[in-house]
């Protein structure tokens, strides 16, 4: 008899979504789905309006990565109205973006992905959660992750003009400059971060890294995929979030192909499935082969644990000398999902180093911010690297600016193959003869709570609402029991 | 010190635009005396802008199976259960709460909460149905009352305060 479980929506993901699992007669898993039951229709909204709004108009697809859809929009409207901005409008925006990836790792690492680890994956449900957190790392350790962010978020308001929703972004530049006597500041909060992203990798080593069992799970196999990998890179092949091009590098760890994002469409497609909403973007030259990885499956991954394997290196120096520990404990390229939240911290500590190099550049002070467009907008492509992976946009216009047609490819797209393969062998390595627990969906939510992924819902949390149930079916689908997660 | 207006809500989401559109009319009349905020924000994310006010009114738009859309919901702090053990993203009011007093932060000793029943909040569109629209009105003017209580109760509590 086959049963079902559905756990719907998935609890500390951004955005609504679904997994599905299937057992067979035996209580084994014949398949598990990850499915996305939410049509947003941004891009069919985005037509008839001026090209000017994107930047505005994507950043409210979520509440959680408005910086980066707005960041994408407005390099994209560079690329449409054919402008380069001054160097100082390219740093301001390399600063802010900076900043935003700090707040948004740290939200990942101590409020999502912490609590899995730091409290631990089979603890109960009541303690795995950010209060558990505080229980086990202490008030201060609370209070340093709540003071860092509040920090950051002044910074961005001061920078971007708001935290959640910026409006800095235009073609050519950005709307203001920052003045010389903000640089002490912003320095020092750099400083700061610097500091707290060593202190979260030293959380990660003491909790994580010396906890055999927990090394167990991150190297397992049921979290394990020789996938190719993609991420953005600096002329050096180093990790960079602004600006680049896409390197993807094959099972192996070897460079496969390299591209700049107008050259997206030659490289990537997407396939559909009838059971998701989501569309699975695989490397057009490799083509899809299903649901596998290796070598002949176009099947890629993006977001940090892509990130590091796509790059030769960091290029900040503290991150660099992470980045070869990281490499030397997993062996290059690393190809264990859970990992990632190794890579997230990482990420976090060369954020901080870059925010402090740019906080100290006289540059990012001058006054000249904005090269004002004068040729005629035709089509721009705008890609950066969102803390969740390649954040696409890509935009065409009449004449007049106005949006014909317009493709975003976020994130959670680009990795939503290797997500679902993730739930399938986590789910296969974890559920045997209908043994099913909250530890062990715990541990099946972990598979893809490793990349992060957002799903775009708009809609927040109504005070009291109760987001997770699980469902058993029977063959003949009719409910067996309902378990609600309160 | 002034309450905190809080209007949540995407206002590219339709109906869902409900509490920032009352926020930002409150922020004509009513700036002088009360703080006024929007956030699309949610769950832990929105723990900031609580931090160190006394009172806190939360503007926002539910769907809940009983009431029908355009109808105006007022809850009481009491009136909201805790969703802890779920998700940072959808902590409710009294996870804020209780983590802010985990980290002995000061979290408003008053909230409540001015809801519109909604139609559709995943409904992609820059303006409300006509039924949500006209519930505005009602939700500001409900919103002016509770301000101008809080305020007139603070200064009462002032005023008793200096005569002792």
């Amino acid at each position: 008899m086959e049963r079902k479980i559905t756990i719907d929506p998935i609890t500390r993901l951004e955005g609504h979504g679904k997994i599905e699992i299937l057992l067979n007669d035996q209580g084994d898993v014949d398949r598990a789905y990850l499915q996305i039951p939410e049509l947003r229709g941004f891009e069919r909204f985005a037509i008839g309006r001026p090209a000017e709004d994107m930047p505005q108009i994507t950043s409210r697809i979520c509440g959680v990565c408005p910086t980066a859809h707005h960041m994408a929009g407005t390099k994209t409207l560079d690329d449409l109205y054919h402008v380069t901005p001054p160097p100082a409008a390219l740093k301001v925006r390399e600063l802010a973006y900076t900043i935003f990836f700090i707040e948004d790792h740290a939200l990942h690492f101590f409020f999502l992905a912490g609590p899995d680890f730091v409290v631990g994956p089979k603890a109960g449900k009541a303690e795995r959660n950010i209060l558990g957190l505080i229980g086990k790392v202490g008030q201060e350790a609370g209070l340093k992750v709540i003071g860092m962010r509040r920090k950051l978020r002044e910074l961005m308001i001061q920078i971007m003009g708001k935290a959640a929703h910026p409006v800095f972004g235009l073609p050519g530049g950005i709307s203001k400059p920052i003045k010389p006597d903000a640089k002490a500041r912003i320095a020092a909060v750099a400083a700061e971060a610097v500091e707290f992203a060593q202190f979260g990798l030293k959380v990660f080593e003491d909790v994580v890294l010396s906890n055999k069992d927990y090394m167990n799970y991150i190297t397992s196999e049921m979290y394990t995929h020789r996938t190719y990998y993609m991420g953005m890179v600096d002329k050096d092949n180093k990790v960079n979030f602004y600006d680049g091009l896409m390197r993807v590098v094959d099972p192996d760890g070897k460079e496969y192909s390299k591209f700049a994002g107008r050259d997206y469409l030659a490289n990537v497609v997407e396939h559909v499935e009838p059971w998701s909403y989501i569309k699975f973007p695989y490397l057009k030259q490799i083509g899809w082969a299903g649901f596998k990885d290796g070598a002949d499956s176009g099947i890629f991954a993006v977001a940090p644990l892509a990130r590091l394997n796509a790059a030769s290196g960091m290029a900040t120096p503290l991150a660099q000398v992470e980045y070869d520990k990281f490499m030397t404990t997993c062996g290059r390229p690393v190809h264990f999902t859970l990992a990632n939240n190794w890579a997230r911290l990482i990420e976090l500590l060369y954020a901080a180093e870059r925010m402090q190099e740019l906080a100290n550049d006289p540059q990012t002070y001058d006054p000249e911010v904005r090269t004002i467009p004068k040729e005629t907008p035709t089509e721009g492509v705008g890609i950066v690297e969102a803390p969740r992976g390649t954040l696409i946009h890509h935009y065409q216009t009449d004449d007049k600016g106005i949006i014909t047609k317009a493709n975003l490819i976020v994130a959670t797209q680009n990795n939503a193959a290797r997500i679902a393969l993730s739930v399938d062998k986590a789910a296969r390595g974890l559920i045997s003869k209908g043994q099913v627990d909250d530890g062990i969906l715990n541990m099946v939510e972990m598979a893809f709570r490793a990349y992060d992924p957002c799903h775009g819902c708009g809609t927040h949390a109504l005070p009291g609402k109760m987001p997770l149930m699980i469902h058993v079916y029977d063959s003949r689908h009719e409910l067996l029991r309902e378990i609600v997660r309160d | 010190m002034k309450p905190l207006v809080l209007g949540l809500g995407n206002d590219l989401m339709g109906d869902d635009a409900v509490g920032i559109v009352a926020a930002r009319r409150l922020e004509k009349d009513m700036s002088n005396m009360a703080d006024i905020r929007v956030s699309n924000e949610y769950g832990v994310a929105l723990l900031d802008y609580f931090i160190g006010y006394e009172s806190a009114l939360v503007i926002d738009a539910v769907t809940l199976d009983t009431r029908s859309a355009g109808e105006l919901i007022e809850l009481d702090f009491d009136d909201l259960r805790p969703v802890r053990g779920i998700s940072p993203h959808y902590a409710g009011l009294p996870d804020l709460k209780a983590l802010a007093q985990s980290l002995g932060l000061a979290f408003p000793d008053r909230v409540r909460v001015l809801a519109v029943q909604i139609d559709r909040p995943k409904t992609v569109s820059a303006v409300m149905s006509p039924t949500v629209e006209k519930s505005v009105d009602l939700l500001v003017e409900t919103a002016k009352a509770c301000i101008i209580q809080w305020t007139d109760e603070s200064n009462d509590h002032s005023v008793a305060g200096k005569a002792v």
